[in-house]
């Protein structure tokens, strides 16, 4: 793919001139995928006034992350539990924030914070099918689609706005973004990004599997 | 079938062809089972090899897989957790990254920590670290599995990983692919096959065989499959602890042998190809040898049969170009020798004309075709003289030159050809007897002209006689004797040219035959003699009998004298006769005067008696023998007979009369006799041909010259009788003209010796008016 990273500087000095209504401004985004089905975990973002940094959680439920795409602000903290009976081993090599959470159990649930914004891929060391992304955002404000390929953006600035679109496998960079301008009157946009609808896999069932559970159960 | 020269030759070469190709394809046969067997053994070799190479490799292959995986921090922190799931989820997570499919972990103590399979079924652990050395093939739950067993260390040892790859169908596919030989991992005893590359069915029939060797090797040879059974007991393939397991390595014995197979049928395809090819030059070879032999036996063939037209042309440069050259050169030469012959067979060689067989074959065609034509036949007359006096050589250049005579001077459309001797003959289908007279009137003066020979020149005289076939006759001896008699009366007549009358050859044939039984006349005692009474004349007594001669012949009738005499005379048979004659006509004189009858007997003599020396002697011992009076006697002579040689008829008719025997000149008046002569023949009677005595009475010319003859003859003082009285009247007329003696019809015809007897008897002197 090629690097869709398409700026827009073409703000309009005079829209800004026109005096803001104290309506609050809402931007319900949809995204579909290249097929133009909804596309879920998609993020989409908008500049904004710098947030406080929040808390987030990634849960890792029968040997795969939840959720698939985090999105949270920088400097937010993560808490990466183990709802699992065994261990995982959680660790990234993005510039972004590399790390590796030494095997841990259920009973413990590290936390880490994300300075940096961009994104960071999770993998765990013990189950090599197990991934995920921390999206740390760079514009303001930044939302996952639900499954229904929607997301909603609030406070929005009057006139013409820029809307930011993400999602794993865009571009060549893992941090290449789509962008969308909208309309000042406008509250709905629809993008269709050239992707297909990604996430964990988990292997099928293996023999090996079959095996030990089998002698498992026998013995 | 192999009489014939061609099928030899064919059954040579083929014999030849093949059983050169017969003895090399067993050869070859003999080298590619063998060598088919070796490349077979060899390559299952060099498979077990390669099978061996390549377990090795995929061993030491799964040993470092292994190693990197044991390696892993993450395994070993996993491991080290204690925690079983958290290990088992890693053992899977790992044993997925290298696709082992079966995974013990053992404590170094030799505790399970987690397996995939009964720890209890695998060998020991020493035993399972021993076979990284080697491929470890253990079976487990009816799968063979390679099996690598490492250490995991943190940094001690704190656990044994042992990982199992199975081997299955499709490893074993893949080993086939490298090894070329069909693998199978299989327990004999059980009769199991736990991988094999081998297809289904043969899988299945494999594992339905009784489980033992002997059965496996009876299947593999039924299955046309070459096979090296290698026990991994004490095997160089891979280590194993199990005693029955077996790898198999199979070949398809035909596909090894396919090129074998192929090279043998290509070579059966070459031999069949040089057989055909063989055959094919056999049967050209053959051929090209048999052509001009059938030719040559053709023309031989030709030859046979007398054909020679046809030239023997092989058109060919080798040996059997000589031979029909040498053949033709021999056609040639029997052919110029054969014409020269049947020009000698055709022609008489003197004078070149056609000869008689020639002649013959051209009338005889001409007869059987039906034409018509005439033939003549020409004759040189004494020709016999001209050769004994001149000699061969002359004679025979005189029929050169008549030949060439002829030759030159006749047409086209006359055949001229030469008989015999002095014999030629014309012949022309189409003409007639007109067209040959006018030839030889042509060739007449031609033929009457000299005949010049060097310096001497003659002059020749030739008879002609001729006919008309088919009328004159209908086969070629019949035409030829008639031509041959009339040209024999012709020379008889003195003519030129005489045609054929018909009756001319039955007169001919009955002069033959009197010539031929003549000689026998006299000895078969045919001859008689018969006796006309002689009257005086004025008194109309007997006074004796004219002995004349009869000849009865069997088959010829009676034959007269005037036919026989003459030819008598002219064999010469006469004398015979005659001798004969005048003894019987003595004998029976004597008898008449034993008898008393005085009478006088009258003997006939032909011209040629008077030229025989002896007859006086002969005659005068005859008489004395019978004790007659030579006076009783009268020997008559013709007039012709007596004028044929005058001189010594007047001497020897001069010598009987001195005998005493009285001389009557016969037929007198027919003849030329002078009167000159007649003075000084010592005759003494004159007998008055019977021309003149027939019709006396009423022919008064007759009477004339039968008056003034017997008045000569009463002059001369000869006695005159007179012939062919055959009425009265003419005796009257002789008696008074003065005639002494008289015979015929009117007294008697001639009668024989018992009638004559017996008609004396009774005679009487008729009464007569002048007689009363």
């Amino acid at each position: 793919m090629r690097n869709f990273q398409i700026i827009f500087a073409c703000l309009v000095a005079a829209g800004a001139a026109i005096p803001s209504v104290p309506q609050a401004r809402q931007l319900t985004v949809t995204v579909v995928d290249n097929q133009g089905r909804p596309l879920p975990e998609a993020v989409v973002s908008i500049a904004a006034q710098q947030s406080s940094p929040g808390t987030a959680t990634m849960d890792q439920v029968d040997k795969l992350f939840v959720p698939f795409v985090l999105a949270v602000n920088a400097g937010s903290q993560v808490q990466f539990p183990n709802s699992d009976n065994l261990r995982h081993q959680v660790y990234s090599f993005s510039k972004t924030k590399p790390f590796e959470l030494p095997l841990y159990s259920n009973q413990e649930a590290p936390e880490l914070i994300f300075e940096e914004p961009g994104i960071v891929v999770l993998g765990c060391n013990i189950h090599d099918h197990m991934r995920a992304y921390i999206y740390v955002s760079p514009h303001g404000q930044s939302v996952t689609t639900n499954n229904a390929g929607v997301a909603t953006l609030e406070h929005l600035a009057t006139g013409p706005v820029i809307v930011y679109a993400w999602y794993p496998g865009l571009g060549a960079e893992i941090t290449a973004e789509k962008v969308f301008t909208v309309d000042a009157d406008a509250t709905t946009l629809s993008v269709a990004l050239p992707v297909k609808p990604d996430g964990q896999s988990p292997p099928p069932p293996s023999s090996l599997q079959q095996r030990f559970n089998r002698l498992k159960n026998n013995g | 079938m192999v009489n014939s020269f061609r099928s030899r030759l064919l059954l040579m070469f083929a014999s030849l062809a093949g059983g050169v190709l017969l003895i090399s394809l067993i050869a070859v046969w003999l080298a590619t089972s063998n060598q088919s067997e070796r490349t077979i053994e060899r390559e299952l070799e060099v498979s077990e090899r390669v099978l061996g190479e390549l377990l090795r490799a995929r061993s030491a292959q799964l040993l470092q897989a292994a190693e990197v995986l044991t390696n892993d921090f993450g395994f070993r922190e996993a491991v080290a957790s204690g925690d079983e799931e958290t290990i088992v989820s890693a053992l899977i997570n790992h044993g997925e990254r290298i696709g082992t499919e079966l995974m013990v972990l053992q404590s170094p103590a030799g505790d399970p920590i987690a397996a995939t399979h009964d720890v209890t079924l695998l060998p020991a652990r020493d035993e399972l670290v021993e076979m990284d050395k080697s491929a470890g093939l253990v079976l487990v739950d009816d799968t063979i599995y390679q099996l690598v067993t490492v250490p995991v260390k943190a940094p001690d040892l704190i656990a044994w990983a042992t990982l199992g790859f199975a081997v299955d169908d499709e490893l074993s596919a893949l080993m086939q692919q490298l090894t070329n030989a069909n693998i199978s991992f299989i327990d004999v005893q059980r009769a199991e096959v736990f991988a094999s590359s081998l297809p289904v069915i043969e899988q299945q029939a494999l594992s339905a065989l009784p489980g033992n060797l002997n059965a496996l090797k009876r299947w593999l040879t039924e299955q046309e499959m070459a096979a090296h059974l290698v026990s991994l007991q004490n095997s160089d393939l891979a280590f194993s602890t199990d005693d029955d397991l077996y790898i198999l390595l199979t070949t398809d014995r035909a596909a090894a042998a396919a090129e074998f197979l192929l090279l043998r049928r290509q070579y059966i395809g070459i031999g069949v190809v040089t057989l055909v090819v063989a055959l094919l030059l056999a049967g050209l070879t053959a051929r090209r040898i048999n052509q001009p032999l059938a030719r040559l036996n053709d023309a031989a063939e030709a030859l046979r049969s007398g054909d020679y037209s046809e030239p023997v042309e092989l058109n060919r440069t080798d040996e059997f170009g000589q031979l029909g050259r040498a053949f033709d050169s021999m056609r040639q030469a029997i052919s110029e020798r054969e014409q020269h012959i049947v020009y000698q067979v055709e022609h008489d060689l003197l004078t070149g004309l056609p000869n008689r067989a020639s002649f013959q074959r051209r009338l005889n065609h001409s007869l059987k075709e039906g034409r018509g034509g005439v033939l003549g036949v020409l004759n040189v007359i004494r020709f016999r003289e001209i050769n004994d006096r001149l000699g061969q050589r002359i004679g025979d250049q005189i029929l050169q030159l008549v030949g060439k005579r002829l030759e030159n001077n006749i047409d086209d459309a006359w055949w001229l050809g030469r008989l015999a001797g002095d014999e030629f003959v014309l012949l022309s289908d189409g003409k007639d007897l007109q067209s040959f007279e006018l030839l030889l009137e042509r060739l007449k003066p031609l033929l009457e002209q000299r005949w010049m020979l060097g310096a001497s020149h003659y002059l020749l005289d030739f008879r002609v006689g001729y006919l008309e076939y088919p009328d004159h006759g209908e086969d070629v001896d019949t035409l030829v004797r008639r031509a041959q008699i009339c040209s024999t009366l012709a020379k008889q007549k003195k003519e030129f040219a005489r045609a054929y009358e018909s009756g001319m050859d039955e007169t001919y044939m009955r002069r033959l035959q009197i010539l031929k039984a003549l000689p026998e006349a006299v000895s078969k005692n045919d001859l008689q003699l018969h006796f006309q009474p002689k009257l005086d004349c004025q008194h109309g007594t007997v006074i004796g009998a004219e002995a004349l001669v009869r000849w009865r012949h069997d088959e010829l009738g009676v034959v007269r004298p005037d036919e026989f005499i003459p030819l008598a005379e002219q064999t010469g048979e006469i004398n015979r006769i005659t001798r004969w004659v005048c003894a019987a006509a003595l004998d029976q004189l004597q008898l008449w005067h034993e008898q008393g009858h005085s009478l006088v007997m009258a003997i006939n003599l032909s011209a040629l008696d008077l030229q025989w020396d002896e007859l006086g002697d002969y005659l005068a011992g005859l008489l004395k023998a019978r004790g007659l009076p030579p006076g009783r006697v009268t020997l008559e002579v013709t007039e012709s007979a007596v004028m044929a040689d005058p001189e010594q008829a007047i001497a020897r008719l001069g010598q009987l009369r001195a005998a005493g025997m009285r001389i009557s000149i016969d037929d007198y008046g027919t003849g030329y006799s002078s009167l000159a002569q007649l003075k000084r023949l010592p005759v003494d009677e004159l007998k008055l041909d019977r021309s003149f005595i027939t019709e006396l009475s009423a022919n008064r010319a007759d009477q004339t010259i039968v008056r003034s003859t017997l008045a000569l003859a009463h002059e001369m003082n000869l006695a005159t009788v007179a012939e062919g009285v055959e009425d009265e009247s003419a005796w009257q007329v002789l008696r008074q003209l003065g005639c002494e003696t008289m015979q015929g019809f009117y007294f008697s015809r001639p009668l024989a010796a018992v009638e004559f007897d017996k008609w004396l008897h009774n005679y009487e002197v008729p009464h007569t008016k002048e007689l009363k």
